[in-house]
């Protein structure tokens, strides 16, 4: 059971808590202040029965206060949804273009042949080099 | 380790509806042989215009015109020949090992030029440098074509 003491000191505790997020966690101490002050209040010229009964209440309040859909846990929803369009567009970049680039297995002696997928181009290229010239008269 | 989880997810539904694309089923290829030199020639049989701006990006000519085509469907199992032109011919046949993949043989005169493999995707052509022809430079185009669903 909670007392007047007990909850003064509690109260000057709440005075030393670090707010790492301001406007989240004052409003919530602010609260919590409130209520202590009220609980200090209640309990001043209080026998022992009251001050369990109003230690119950506080408690009671303690636990029914869930959080909310605040700030943090949007920006939170929306950094997963960033991080999962960024690894989609990792994973189809590597495996897009990348998956099925055209492989040479073998050339004839002298031709040297390069594959490679041209973003300009919107195309896959095999660039081979060291064919023999063909004239516009040549005959087949 | 839950937000991971889920960005890993999401990840995955989004590329595989992105991929779902690439399990169509290949219906028809074609083959071209393109001549590509800037000047004395007639564009005869012009190139269709998305195709060309990708020519003129790799190779930089101003005229490009069709000396062939060949089509066909690529049947389970069976290499087709394609041959646009007398100059060239081409050999497509599924690579056993590699879904959706195609071995390839590029010849010239009964001498075989290139062995290789690739990939047909949609809108997305396999363009393969020829030799210098006359006064410019003869290209390979493979085109694929996809089921409408």
């Amino acid at each position: 059971m909670k007392n007047y003491d007990e909850f003064e000191k509690m109260l000057e505790e709440t005075d030393r808590i670090p707010a790492p997020i301001p406007e989240q966690r004052e409003s919530a101490l602010l609260r919590l202040r409130e209520d202590l002050k009220d609980a200090v209040e209640l309990n001043q010229d209080r026998s022992d029965f009251h001050q369990s009964a109003a230690w119950t209440r506080l408690e009671a309040r303690m636990v029914e206060v869930k959080p909310g859909m605040s700030l943090g846990r949007i920006l939170s929803y929306c950094a997963t949804a960033a991080a999962a369009v960024v690894v989609t567009m990792v994973l189809m970049s590597t495996g897009g273009s990348g998956q099925g680039l055209p492989e040479i297995s073998k050339a004839q002696p002298g031709i040297y042949a390069t594959p490679f997928y041209s973003e300009d181009a919107e195309a896959d290229v095999i660039w081979a080099e060291g064919y023999e010239y063909i004239p516009a008269n040549y005959t087949y | 380790m839950k937000t991971g989880l889920l960005t890993c997810l999401i990840a995955l539904l989004l590329f595989t509806s992105a991929h779902a694309e690439e399990g169509k089923k290949l219906r028809e290829v074609k083959f071209s042989l393109i001549h590509a030199q800037s000047e004395r020639i007639e564009e005869t049989m012009p190139v269709a215009p998305k195709l060309r701006k990708s020519l003129e990006t790799l190779f930089g000519y101003d005229k490009y015109r069709i000396l062939g085509e060949a089509r066909s469907e690529l049947p389970q199992g069976k290499p087709v020949t394609f041959q646009p032109h007398p100059l060239f011919f081409i050999k497509l046949s599924r690579t056993p090992e590699k879904l959706n993949c195609y071995d390839f043989e590029l010849i010239q005169n009964d001498e075989s030029l290139v062995k290789g493999k690739y990939v047909p995707k949609k809108e997305v052509p396999l363009i393969i440098r020829g030799p210098f022809y006359d006064q410019g430079n003869l290209v390979l185009v493979i085109e694929s074509e996809f089921d409408a669903k």
